[in-house]
């Protein structure tokens, strides 16, 4: 069952988030809660470290101490890259807007999670695209995506 | 062509920093260009010489965070020099190193 959860975990995180992801969190000891009622899994962790928690839709959404294992991370092959300008606003969670998107790496579709990087390909947060990558390029003003959570505040606290 | 101002500007060395190598350009001589808004640097001539990325002054030993290495060795299983090892080999990057790890094992 274990190993069953597992395998599922790493594929659902590589499918969402690319390649070297699901795999890095794969080679850790994880541990896995599940639902009293349901019995459906509901969050990823390393000892105290929330990883990765479980959406009600069966989608796995990366957290803070997720994120933070790939913040040296150069090679993540999906990834939304982010102008220098919007830099600081992302590190503190806020939304990025359509014309400070710089490029995409990887396959995007709107309404799917995504990890934002700087153009130093330096993790910055996650967030939710609003946009199609094609539609990007056209608008001009408005939020493409919504940030969850932005590496520079610290989450410890929360946990 | 709608070529702008031209200026000459005396540059004694230009370094070109690539991903793995460093092209370093000596005495060129450089024009810049202003055409339909956007600047334009030529590089004309000069004595060109390629370098090895962190072959000389730019060996730098990526600073391994503490935290990083004892999270390391706890989840690979690993002595803490192995571990400091792979960090290193990684850049920091904690995620790769600990897959570097697990393929080993």
């Amino acid at each position: 069952m274990e190993n069953y959860t597992k395998e599922k975990v790493v594929s659902l995180l590589n499918f969402m988030y690319g390649k070297p992801v699901g795999d890095a969190i794969g080679s850790m000891k994880l541990n896995f809660s599940y639902s009293s009622h349901t019995h459906r899994l509901k969050s990823v962790c390393i000892g105290t470290k929330l990883l990765a928690v479980v959406r009600s839709d069966g989608y796995i959404l990366l957290q803070h101490q997720g994120l933070k294992l790939f913040s040296n991370c150069a090679d993540l092959q999906k990834k939304v890259i982010v102008a220098d300008e919007a830099k600081p606003f992302v590190l503190q969670g806020k939304d990025v807007f359509a014309p400070f998107i710089s490029n995409f790496v990887g396959q995007h579709y709107a309404g799917e999670d995504s990890i934002i990087c700087s153009k130093e390909m330096e993790p910055l947060g996650c967030g939710q695209l609003l946009l199609l990558p094609s539609e990007t390029k056209f608008f001009k003003r408005g939020i493409a995506i919504k940030v969850r959570f932005g590496l520079g505040r610290n989450h410890n606290a929360a946990q | 062509m709608g070529l702008g101002s031209q200026e000459i500007i005396s540059a004694q060395e230009i370094v070109i920093k690539c991903h793995d190598r460093n092209i370093i350009i000596s005495s060129p001589q450089v024009l810049k260009f202003i055409v339909q808004g956007q600047t334009i640097y030529q590089i004309i001539g000069g004595s060109e010489n390629t370098e090895i990325a962190g072959s000389h002054h730019n060996i730098q030993e990526p600073e391994i965070d503490k935290d990083d290495l004892s999270f390391v060795c706890t989840q690979a299983n690993v002595s803490a020099e192995i571990a400091k090892r792979a960090l290193i080999e990684s850049k920091g990057d904690v995620a790769a190193a600990l897959l570097k790890l697990s393929n080993k094992n």
